[in-house]
């Protein structure tokens, strides 16, 4: 009876104390955890319209959407971002359009676990810069060579699946968010 | 719903495989694979645990760590819940099946120190799978498992009579033959695509 | 002075004889998981390391507190607490390093390397020597990791921690990045140590 007492005595300390630690420790780090994620967010933005200085955090329906505001505090452009399934894994972009939704200003792949050296090529300025000024007015396609329409994007040779997913997560995030406009 | 969860399983099999893709369960993999018959053991011992483990964790992490506000509590809880699992899996075996106990026994204490079931725990999690999804998760991973190790020890009977050269005997040739596995699976990439 | 000795030894020995990754063939995961780049290799180690190491320490120190009967769930805790402390670090102060090694920094705790110190060593020797193990073990863990993953880097990227090393039409081998080429590298280079290990031993009994 003792024997047991002391294994679940000891057990139940080593446990507590444990708990105790990890609250202590979490406390600490989380104001920096947060501020991290903050920045990495603020980062994607101001890269994707690029004449931002500020914005405003707002929401449509269940997204995240962030109201650009230049220098002069007018109203810029508009950011999100559109995540969906890929070759491998998850794939989140921050997008950023212009005012009037009719075009894109600019793209930033932000999180991707796609194949080294093929997939993961979207986030190479190649891919990405094509998306700069592209034309929202129909739905953005991926063709396999030089683009001939201003919705067209060329696909990454050998990646036609991650080009192609990349596209679709765009498309369905602005179809999404065009009907709460 | 069916549908999905069918999906959800195949591509925990074949095309997420824990041990050809996210190198999970190595140890028990190159340890255990060298005999086909401890390996299916060992992989249905893991898989039994588990199928298990998935639903308990999914509980205690929806309704006490995340009610709660204690999510950096999740490592410790999570390998408690493992541990405990095993060993109460282990005197379930032993008392009421005391044959299996016989074969499959001695495989059960290393299960807890198996990477696959903490990863696929943690996963269910991040991923923010429903309880079904995650019980089918949780057995999906362990058949994969079970299904790697496999392959693994019917080629490795075969290799037995093989010449294969001394310094690579053992976990040597094993790896590289992981690695022509694990180049086949590749294949199966972009097959089915899971949320 | 033998003292000195004994403390040497139980450190160097984590470095080739007993080497985790090359000769006991623990801790397999993280080192196949992470070693495409080196500086995620290093930074895997020294978080092993680092729970190792500590760990160790309070293992040893407490190892006549702690029953017998319930020694491996709570070495168990121990781990998981030193490793959540790591992962909570490593998000506040080096993100993008968390972020590439994802979710093998949780199976930091089931780690056979680190229970298995413990169970062996730091739960029956006193805490100096416990120290001078956990420190030979984990620099031997490290340096592994990083062997790994220069090859392939290297040859799959042609990089070293991020700087250009090959230059001219090199086309990168790509599969060294994935799971085959992590598995095919590891086997091979196993294959390669236990060679040199043979010929070292070869060469000292020639010289008897």
């Amino acid at each position: 009876m003792k024997q047991s007492f002391k294994m679940i005595f000891s057990l139940c300390l080593i446990a507590v104390i444990s708990a105790v630690i990890l609250a202590k420790v979490y406390m600490i780090t989380q104001p920096a955890i947060i501020a991290n994620e903050k920045r990495a967010t603020e980062n994607a933005i101001y890269k994707v319209v690029s004449t931002a200085t500020s914005y405003k955090e707002s929401k449509s329906g269940q997204t995240d959407i962030f109201k650009c505001y230049d220098e002069n505090n007018k109203f810029c452009g508009l950011a999100f971002v559109a995540e969906g399934v890929g070759y491998q894994d998850l794939i989140k972009v921050m997008v950023g359009v212009s005012t009037d939704f009719n075009k894109i200003l600019a793209i930033e792949v932000i999180e991707n676990s796609e194949t080294p050296g093929l997939g993961n090529r979207i986030v190479t300025p190649w891919f990405e810069n094509q998306f700069q000024n592209l034309s929202l007015q129909n739905k953005i396609t991926v063709v396999k060579v030089a683009p001939s329409k201003d919705s067209e994007i060329q696909a990454i040779t050998g990646a036609t699946i991650s080009s192609q997913a990349v596209v679709d997560i765009i498309n369905n995030k602005i179809e999404e968010l065009k009907e709460y406009k | 719903m069916v549908k999905e969860l069918i999906l959800v399983f195949i591509a925990t099999v074949l095309v997420n495989n824990f041990v050809l893709k996210y190198f999970l369960g190595i140890c028990p993999f190159l340890g255990v694979s060298d005999n086909l018959s401890s390996a299916i053991s060992m992989g249905f011992a893991t898989t039994f645990v588990m199928t298990i483990t998935a639903p308990v964790a999914w509980l205690i992490n929806n309704y006490i760590l995340v009610k709660f506000g204690l999510p950096f509590l999740q490592y410790v809880c999570f390998i408690i819940v493992i541990a405990s699992l095993v060993q109460f899996v282990e005197m379930v075996i032993k008392k009421f099946f005391p044959l299996l106990h016989q074969s499959m026994g001695i495989y059960l204490p290393l299960i807890t120190t198996n990477c696959a079931i903490l990863f696929m725990a943690l996963q269910l999690v991040l991923k923010d799978y429903s309880l079904i999804k995650s019980m089918v998760f949780g057995f999906g991973s362990g058949i994969g498992f079970t299904f790697a190790i496999t392959i693994m020890a019917s080629i490795r009977e075969e290799l037995k009579f093989q010449d294969v050269p001394e310094s690579l005997k053992g976990p040597g040739i094993t790896l590289i033959i992981a690695g022509i596995l694990a180049l086949i699976f590749v294949g199966l990439g972009g097959l089915i695509q899971v949320k | 002075m033998q003292r000195t000795n004994i403390l040497f030894s139980d450190f160097i020995k984590g470095l080739w004889q007993q080497n985790p990754t090359f000769r006991l063939l623990i801790g397999m995961c993280p080192t196949l998981a992470v070693t495409s780049q080196v500086q995620n290799g290093l930074a895997m180690g020294l978080a092993t390391a680092f729970t190792l190491l500590a760990s160790s320490i309070i293992i040893s120190i407490f190892r006549n507190f702690i029953p017998k009967e319930v020694r491996i769930p709570s070495y168990i805790v121990i781990i998981a607490t030193f490793v959540t402390i790591v992962s909570l670090f490593l998000k506040a102060n080096f993100p993008e390093v968390s972020k590439a090694l994802g979710p093998y920094v949780p199976l930091i705790i089931v780690n056979c390397l680190i229970l298995g110190r413990q169970e062996a060593f730091a739960s029956k020797n006193p805490v100096q020597r416990s120290i001078a193990d956990a420190l030979g073990m984990g620099i031997g863990f490290t340096l592994s990791l990083m062997v790994l993953a220069s090859v392939r880097e290297v040859l799959g990227m042609g990089t070293l921690l991020g700087h250009q090393v090959i230059f001219g039409n090199f086309r990168p081998w790509v599969i060294m990045l994935t799971p085959p080429g992590a598995f095919l590298t590891l086997g091979l280079l196993l294959g390669l140590i236990n060679i040199i290990d043979k010929a070292v031993k070869a060469r000292r009994e020639k010289k008897q």
